[in-house]
């Protein structure tokens, strides 16, 4: 389905993104996950073509055998949108104030299939049934500031899916959203992409969310994917130290549900942050912040597979003694 | 329980419809600005004179009244009397109402609609356009407005169209240059990258959103530059650039009492005034709908 080969994105001269090889086989879903700043969403954006001018794309985004760096401008915003669904981190932001909800899910629809008039407003009620909306007969006359945070990430959703795309990139969709809301939205891209065989690609900095939604994974640090591998074999058993950062920074829930044995203990942390874009180390990217760091770490760390497609780029692997 | 009846607890649909009723609308309109009422007043009273003039004035347009020349106010059948060639100066004032109406109409159309098409285009053109076309909508800014409009009627002759035309290259610039900055802020929000999103491209972006949701401000921009219509075509008028006799016009009225400054000191306060008003009329109406277009007002005015 999707096939990235030596993904370069630089911008002011500096390389932000660099993915070797990441595969999103058809009807799976696949989690970026990473830090702010780790370029998950650059990436995500990389791959829709969704970047802004100034940002130089190479390699190659193969979609469905389609390299869609090669297409121009023309030719990508017949797939965007028809083939290639995107949802936006914040709802509020990414639906227009002044247009009607009826009117934004339309788009799509109106833009890449041959319906008309009525047909049109079925089709857009009918996605609002989809995605569990209330009343969405009265809904497509309302506008967004009407709804609930929960509500719009639902009609976005709703307008990502209008055309049938065979992928779907959601771009952090339940960051904007609280915990109860986030478990609904999950809950409905699974089902969506399970009954529709659509394929997912789900950023997200929270790894407990990448593992509740997605098949596979890949850790992003510095705008490289660092550890690969299906959700159960880079969770169960990471390699990466950044990774193993990463699982550790997260309290997870307590035995027996007991909240109390969290007191008095210490959150794991990474020491340091996401140096701004171009003041990464050489070779490891992630080496100035490691505690296991050493000097072979200022070569660039060759990928080692270690099973079924489950891959990482570490000189000091985790378990190596 | 499933997530839709979860949802339709929650939702809270039912209560956001606006509450109907003439007592609620009262209370809305209570609390629109003063500004809005007291300009839409004058600007009213001005469009009503304006085409009242074109099925009743009180004379037929220039008409004289030899015997009645310079009559004072309140002269028996001329009710704000006389000027020179004993012309009824109310007739006048309407007429030149017309006049001001319609130079001020299309020269704010055509500016606006060419500005704002402007303004568009270099807010959407390429980063490297986009400075020097910016400077060069700057540069349109610098053009002394007068010289300009005496340049163009050396070419064209003086008369309206010359005016209007005037008008137009004067404010074409600032129209175009009031659109670039804030349709460059809406290109920079969410919803266009979502609008990239399900496959639009920049020319419909530009026009269903970016125009969209300047609206509002292109709105009080419109009576902002009306007022300035009306100053200007008054002006050219007052200078001999603008409409030519026998047709009336406040400037030309205005110049015309100068020479009468002691015979009767009291002629030049009719044109005067109603420029005044008019253009006080649309600047308020432009300073209330601002107001109005506020979304931190609106907040407070419709919770």
């Amino acid at each position: 389905m999707l096939e990235i080969c030596d993904l370069r994105v630089h911008i002011d001269g500096h390389e932000i993104i660099h993915i070797d090889e990441l595969d999103l086989p058809p009807g799976t879903r696949l989690g970026l996950v990473g830090e702010s700043g780790s370029g998950k969403t650059m990436t995500a954006k990389a791959i829709a073509g969704l970047l802004p001018d100034e940002a130089k794309v190479s390699g190659t985004v193969r979609f469905d055998g389609q390299d869609l760096l090669e297409l121009n401008d023309a030719e990508f915003s017949k797939i965007r949108g028809k083939r290639i669904g995107f949802v936006f981190q914040d709802p509020a932001r990414s639906l227009n104030p002044m247009m009607r909800i009826g009117r934004q899910v339309s788009e799509a629809i109106r833009l890449h299939t041959d319906l008309k008039g009525q047909a049109v407003t079925d089709k857009v009620v009918e996605l609002l049934e989809l995605v569990q909306l209330p009343d969405p007969a009265a809904l497509v006359r309302r506008y967004p500031h009407q709804l609930s945070g929960g509500q719009q990430q639902r009609v976005m959703i709703a307008a990502a899916i209008a055309a049938d795309p065979e992928l779907l990139i959601a771009d952090e969709p339940t960051t904007a959203l609280d915990v109860t809301v986030q478990d609904e939205i999950l809950r409905l891209l699974i089902s969506l992409s399970e009954q529709r065989n659509m394929s997912v690609l789900f950023v997200s900095h929270d790894l407990g969310v990448i593992r509740f939604v997605c098949d596979r994974v890949a850790v992003i640090y510095g705008g490289h994917v660092v550890e690969t591998g299906s959700v159960e074999d880079v969770i169960g058993r990471p390699y990466h130290r950044y990774t193993t950062a990463l699982l550790a920074a997260n309290p997870g829930m307590p035995k027996d549900d007991d909240f109390t044995s969290f007191i008095g203990q210490r959150l794991h942390t990474i020491p340091g942050s996401v140096p701004a874009i171009g003041r990464f180390p050489s070779g490891c990217r992630f080496r100035n912040r490691c505690e296991h760091a050493s000097a072979s770490c200022a070569e660039v760390p060759t990928p080692v597979t270690v099973g079924d497609g489950h891959r990482y780029s570490c000189w000091h692997p985790d378990g190596e003694g | 329980m499933t997530n839709a009846d979860a949802l339709r607890i929650t939702s809270a649909n039912d209560d956001l419809a606006i509450p109907a009723g003439p007592r609620s609308l009262w209370r809305r309109l209570r609390r629109l600005p003063i500004t809005l009422y007291l300009g839409g007043a004058l600007v009213s009273i001005f469009v009503f004179v304006a085409l009242l003039s074109f099925v009743w004035t009180p004379y037929p347009p220039n008409q004289l009244a030899m015997s009645n020349r310079l009559a004072p106010p309140g002269t028996p059948g001329f009710l704000l009397g006389t000027d020179r060639a004993g012309r009824d100066v109310t007739t006048e004032l309407m007429l030149g109402a017309r006049n001001s109406l319609y130079v001020s109409v299309v020269s704010t159309i055509v500016a606006m609609v060419v500005g704002t098409t402007i303004g568009l285009a270099v807010a959407g053109s390429n980063r490297f356009l986009q400075g020097p076309l910016t400077r060069l909508v700057d540069a349109g800014l610098a053009l002394p407005g007068i010289l300009t409009a005496l340049v163009l009627a050396a070419k064209l002759g003086p008369g309206n169209t010359t005016a209007t035309l005037a008008i137009i290259v004067w404010q074409i610039p600032v129209a175009a240059r009031v659109t670039i900055g804030p349709a460059r802020q809406v290109l920079a929000l969410d919803f266009v990258e979502a609008a990239y999103g399900y496959g639009r491209r920049k020319p419909y972006i530009m026009v269903r959103h970016v125009l969209q949701n300047i609206s509002p401000l292109l709105i009080v921009l419109g009576s902002v530059m009306f007022a300035a219509a009306i100053l200007i075509e008054a002006a050219l008028a007052f200078l001999g650039v603008g409409v030519q006799p026998p047709t009336s016009s406040w400037g030309r009225f205005l110049n015309e009492t100068q020479s009468l400054l002691e015979a009767a000191p009291y002629l030049m306060f009719f044109p005067g005034l109603a420029i005044v008003f008019t253009a006080l009329g649309f600047n308020l109406l432009g300073d209330g709908l601002r107001t109005v277009f506020d979304p931190q007002q609106a907040r407070t005015g419709l919770s």
